[in-house]
């Protein structure tokens, strides 16, 4: 009786055994498995994404392997794999409803990363924010702003907004308006305004530099001034030439009036109406 | 290249470079700045490729012609073409000035063309007997079919530049250019070959080192001063 009871357990233990081995074994192809597929990932996918796209990607994949891979394997133990699944799903419903923001952030970044409006140092304007383009994560993208602040942006808001980006040229256009007197020559004006971007080395000769008379206002004639830079020193080239514009003007005589009003005093003789 | 001696003044065109005493004094259009050079210290002007001055913003060179020039077999130019000039003291660079107006374009579109350094050539017939301060560029022309063309392009940054004496002065040459007329534009390719026997060929501005070799081994003038 002793001897039946014990080669019956020898036979339960041995068969326990080879089930263990086997869900080892199958547990340890599924770690092996996603370790290759990591691998893999690094040497193809690594260099041609973002790093802030792949790292989350990566985790994604390893992990749902090995996670799925674990699960299937437990099966001959007899654990209830559709107890957990149904879990799992409530568990990922609550999750879902509890972090609505953080998943559209998230999905909104892989959206960005593939339609690509801007990239790190591109200078931008997104919303209020002016600046450049410091970082770029799954979640967010930050800003440093023209005065040196440090903005980061959730990825849902930003792709939701209109984004300006000033990089994306190689040549941009500058313009301004400037007010000659009535009595000033308007051709004296517009050749000394043409010449001085002439002799400047950043407006560029294509598209060429022009000057136009876009309106007869109340106290003088509107003169716009336009030309184009390359997109580095737009700024600086703007700036130089409205600062020496006036001085460009001055030269020839061109006056730039003050808003002016004419005032005309009329007699009404007695007897026609009365003063106010 | 040209040594500026103690108590004397260069001039290339636009640019003027004065030494008195441990004074230097630069200028071009676009600055001027003032240096303490030691009596002692050999200052040297170097062509060099017109990319530096106010700012490197172009990586390729648009000539525009004159007028438009009608091509309709394979034939060969001399075109006139800018350079800058790399002031050295001993292996120092002290500044990249320009002797020459510096304009620069777009070649395509604003979105994304490519901005070229500008400048309106000529066609010079005589090379030999060009007397000029201009560098000279050799271009071999291929023509598929007769066009009229309004200017030259090619790619500045692999492109050499070579002296050879000339009187009292320099003359500076560009690599010998390959082109072809292709839709209004002679597009040139660089073929790294001196356009003419002879000529010596001057280094690119990269390090001190270097520099200073090239100084030494080649024009004597620094050796002799120290």
């Amino acid at each position: 009786m002793v001897d039946l009871q014990f080669s019956e357990f020898l036979s339960m233990l041995g068969g326990n055994l080879l089930t263990y081995l086997m869900v080892g074994v199958s547990i340890a192809v599924v770690v092996a498995i996603a370790l290759f597929i990591r691998y893999w990932m690094r040497r193809v996918a690594k260099p041609r994404i973002p790093l802030h796209v792949y790292t989350a990607l990566e985790k994604l994949v390893v992990y749902g392997i090995i996670i799925l891979g674990v699960l299937a394997a437990l099966a001959p133990l007899g654990i209830e794999l559709t107890g957990l699944l149904i879990a799992g799903g409530i568990l990922g419903i609550v999750i879902g409803f509890a972090s609505q923001t953080v998943v559209s952030n998230f999905l909104s970044g892989i959206f960005l990363y593939i339609e690509a409006p801007f990239k790190v140092g591109d200078a931008v304007q997104i919303m209020d924010y002016g600046g450049r383009i410091e970082d770029i994560s799954i979640m967010s993208t930050k800003i440093r702003t023209w005065d040196g602040i440090l903005v980061r942006l959730p990825n849902d808001k930003l792709f939701n907004s209109d984004i300006t980006n000033y990089s994306r040229s190689v040549a941009r256009r500058f313009r301004f308006k400037i007010g000659i007197s009535y009595d000033s020559d308007i051709e004296k004006a517009r050749q000394a305004l043409l010449k001085l971007m002439e002799e400047h080395p950043m407006v560029l000769v294509n598209p060429g530099p022009q000057v136009l008379v876009v309106e007869y206002g109340d106290s003088a004639i509107i003169l716009e001034v336009r030309g184009w830079a390359p997109t580095q020193v737009w700024f600086d080239t703007y700036m130089s030439i409205l600062r020496m514009a006036k001085s460009a003007l001055d030269r020839p005589g061109v006056k730039i009036p003050f808003p002016q009003l004419d005032l005309h005093i009329k007699e009404i003789p007695k007897g026609q109406g009365s003063p106010v | 290249m040209i040594p500026v001696k103690v108590g004397s003044e260069v001039r290339l065109n636009e640019f003027v470079a004065e030494r008195s005493g441990n004074a230097l004094r630069l200028r071009d259009p676009y600055s001027s700045q003032s240096f303490e050079v030691p009596e002692d210290v050999g200052v040297l002007i170097v062509p060099v490729l017109p990319m530096n001055v106010p700012k490197r913003v172009a990586t390729h060179l648009y000539l525009s012609f004159e007028s438009p020039i009608v091509f309709e077999e394979p034939t060969e130019i001399w075109a006139a073409m800018p350079y800058e000039v790399a002031v050295l003291a001993g292996d120092k660079v002290l500044k990249v000035m320009s002797p020459f107006k510096v304009k620069h374009t777009v070649f395509g579109t604003p979105a994304d063309g490519l901005i070229c350094r500008w400048y309106k050539t000529r066609l010079i017939d005589d090379p030999e007997g060009y007397a000029g301060v201009e560098a000279l560029g050799k271009v071999t022309v291929k023509v598929e079919k007769p066009d009229v063309v309004s200017g030259l392009i090619f790619d500045m940054r692999d492109v050499n530049l070579y002296i050879a004496e000339a009187g009292e002065g320099l003359r500076v040459y560009y690599d010998l250019l390959s082109g072809k007329v292709k839709e209004g534009v002679l597009r040139a390719d660089n073929t790294a070959r001196p356009p003419l026997e002879g000529l010596r060929r001057l280094p690119r501005i990269v390090g001190p080192g270097r520099l200073a070799g090239f100084i030494a081994r080649v024009t004597g003038v620094i050796e002799r001063e120290v």
